[in-house]
């Protein structure tokens, strides 16, 4: 014997016939705007406004997408990485460099990128510039950041000054082109 | 050749005579070779109908893709189709392989390797695929089971009067023909539709004689099918337009001007304008990011049309200067110098300048793949750029 339609069933089911392409209703954002989202985010951390990104990120609310998902997961590291001080916990940085190694298996290289950002973060500075080194040979450095990153860490001089010049060229924010202090009168 | 080699029969005997043609009687060549397979590797289904083989799905199909943008039935949002809908030019009407046996085998072959613009009003060609010759010898030989080589006889006088009559030049081109009248071809465009749709599609019938077998050409001009419309002439009639497009002389096509590489300017010229007039305009289209794309990023990053994934992404400053996928699956800058001093990414753009013309340049694909060189003047804004260090 068929059981007779609840209300709440049949109310779920206007719903869902109404709204089929989101199975939790307003639960789940709609792709379209998480991609939106996510862009906003990653525009906002190319000119370093982190607060910008946070506040976008805020309107985000799960969806059945992987790769939207990582791309985010990406952001919020990128974020507390670039926006650490003196007092960030060693063993939060270190979570970071090990979300980025796993993601610098693949064959994007700005995960590579990122991945030396993590290991200057932690002190490791052969590693990140092992990496940096290598992209830069290869002509392959993704974003302004590496730039900046490997003028922190080189040791010579002049490939201090290539590296903030080629950032200046490349930054879209070119304020992020600026050495600490005491990098720049080393 | 093993593609061939599986069955291959030719059978000799007298011409068609004056009987109305028949394809199945005469001299021909039949082979029974199955390249289904080669079909779906090279994606052949993504642009063009197949008989026999299941249509490529919509998100892969290019012209259901963009038809469906045009018509508006796309399930997307009315701002992005109406954006969409504005730079759609070309892939909305491609050949149906279904009228491919009535083309000459190796002409096919040939065409597949080195492919060339036949349709001079369709926006977009014949990609030049990765196909080894093997491949081309096999798909060949599965879209044209019989290759008929007798000739037809006709009169070709009583042809060219019949052409003249019937407005042929209309749609057709016959470049180097003393028939071929641009003019009254460029009032084809504003025919009534389907006919206007029939204009985009009809090949330059220069080729027609080396492209199609003498027979079948006759008897599609008896019976056309597709979107040609029914011109009501006899067998006899058909015979004699098959033996004017066959024989008439042809003057030699004036030489296409090499490409002349425009020096790199004076002015600044940063990434949002180069993305804004070429890497996002053109180029996006098939080397996307794949995870936003609705799609898979595109042929020319996640692989397709027989290509492995290079995983360009040159929807974004970060994307574009993290290069592609070389054939050992290394990533390579694009902006790299090639021996000659020219950015890999630029003697891409230049080598389609060569195809174009006829040529073809050793290892390197011209781009964009089966569409119109772009202007000089874009080449020189994307060289400019590199040569400025790639500006933000």
């Amino acid at each position: 014997m068929k059981a007779a339609p609840t209300v709440t069933g049949i109310f779920l089911f206007a719903a869902l016939a109404a709204r089929p392409a989101y199975p939790c209703l307003n639960e789940v954002m709609r792709q379209e705007e998480a991609i939106k989202m996510v862009t906003k985010v990653e525009q906002a951390l190319e000119i370093a406004d982190y607060n910008a990104a946070e506040v976008a990120m805020r309107t985000h609310k799960r969806i059945h997408d992987d790769k939207i998902e990582d791309r985010l997961a990406d952001a919020r590291k990128l974020i507390f990485l670039r926006t650490r001080t003196d007092k960030t916990e060693r063993e939060q940085l270190a979570l970071v460099a090990d979300h980025f190694k796993v993601r610098a298996k693949g064959k994007d290289v700005k995960f590579k990128a990122w991945l030396a950002e993590s290991y200057e973060a932690l002190g490791k500075t052969e590693d990140a510039l092992a990496i940096l080194d290598d992209l830069k040979k290869r002509d392959l450095v993704p974003d302004a950041f590496a730039y900046m990153s490997y003028a922190r860490l080189t040791a010579k001089a002049a490939d201090r000054d290539a590296a903030v010049a080629a950032c200046k060229v490349r930054a879209k924010n070119k304020a992020i082109c600026v050495l600490p202090a005491n990098v720049a009168k080393s | 050749m093993r593609a061939l080699g599986l069955i291959a029969l030719a059978a000799c005997g007298s011409g068609s005579g004056s009987s109305p043609p028949s394809p199945g009687s005469g001299s021909a060549s039949i082979v029974r070779v199955d390249a289904t397979e080669l079909i779906a590797k090279y994606e052949c289904t993504r642009c063009h109908e197949v008989p026999k083989v299941a249509a490529a799905v919509r998100d892969k199909h290019c012209v259901a893709c963009h038809r469906q943008i045009l018509d508006g039935t796309f399930a997307a949002e009315p701002e992005r189709l109406a954006k969409w809908r504005g730079r759609i030019t070309s892939l909305t009407d491609v050949p149906s392989l279904a009228g491919a046996d009535r083309l000459r085998r190796a002409w096919v072959r040939d065409f597949l390797l080195r492919p060339h613009d036949v349709r001079p009003e369709l926006v977009a060609e014949m990609p030049r695929l990765a196909l080894a010759p093997a491949d081309a010898e096999k798909l060949a030989g599965h879209l044209v089971p019989e290759d008929r080589a007798d000739p037809v006889d006709g009169d070709p006088a009583a042809g060219e009067q019949l052409f003249r009559n019937l407005g042929c030049a209309r749609c057709h081109r016959f470049t180097g023909a003393s028939v071929d009248d641009t003019a009254m071809h460029a009032t084809g465009a504003k025919q009534p539709a389907p006919l206007d749709r029939a204009w985009q599609l009809a090949p330059d019938l220069r080729y027609a004689r080396d492209r199609v077998q003498p027979a079948q050409l006759a008897a599609w001009i008896a019976a056309p099918r597709g979107l040609m419309p029914k011109l009501g002439v006899d067998d006899a009639q058909a015979r004699d337009l098959a033996a004017f497009l066959a024989r008439t002389p042809l003057a030699a096509l004036p030489p296409r001007p090499p490409a002349k590489r425009l020096p790199v300017l004076d002015r600044a010229v940063t990434w949002d304008e180069v993305e804004a007039k070429v890497f996002r305009n053109v180029c996006w289209h098939c080397h996307a990011v794949p995870d936003f794309a609705r799609g898979d990023g595109g042929p020319g990053n996640s692989g397709g049309f027989g290509f492995a994934p290079r995983g360009l992404d040159v929807s974004s400053y970060t994307g574009i200067a993290a290069g592609s996928l070389d054939d050992e699956g290394e990533r390579r800058s694009i902006f790299a110098q090639l021996p000659d001093g020219t950015p890999r990414v630029v003697a891409h753009l230049l080598a389609r300048h060569t195809e174009a013309a006829g040529g073809i340049v050793d290892g390197i694909r011209g781009m964009p793949l089966g569409l119109p060189p772009l202007p000089l003047e874009e080449i020189q804004l994307v060289e400019t750029w590199i040569a400025q260090g790639r500006p933000r």
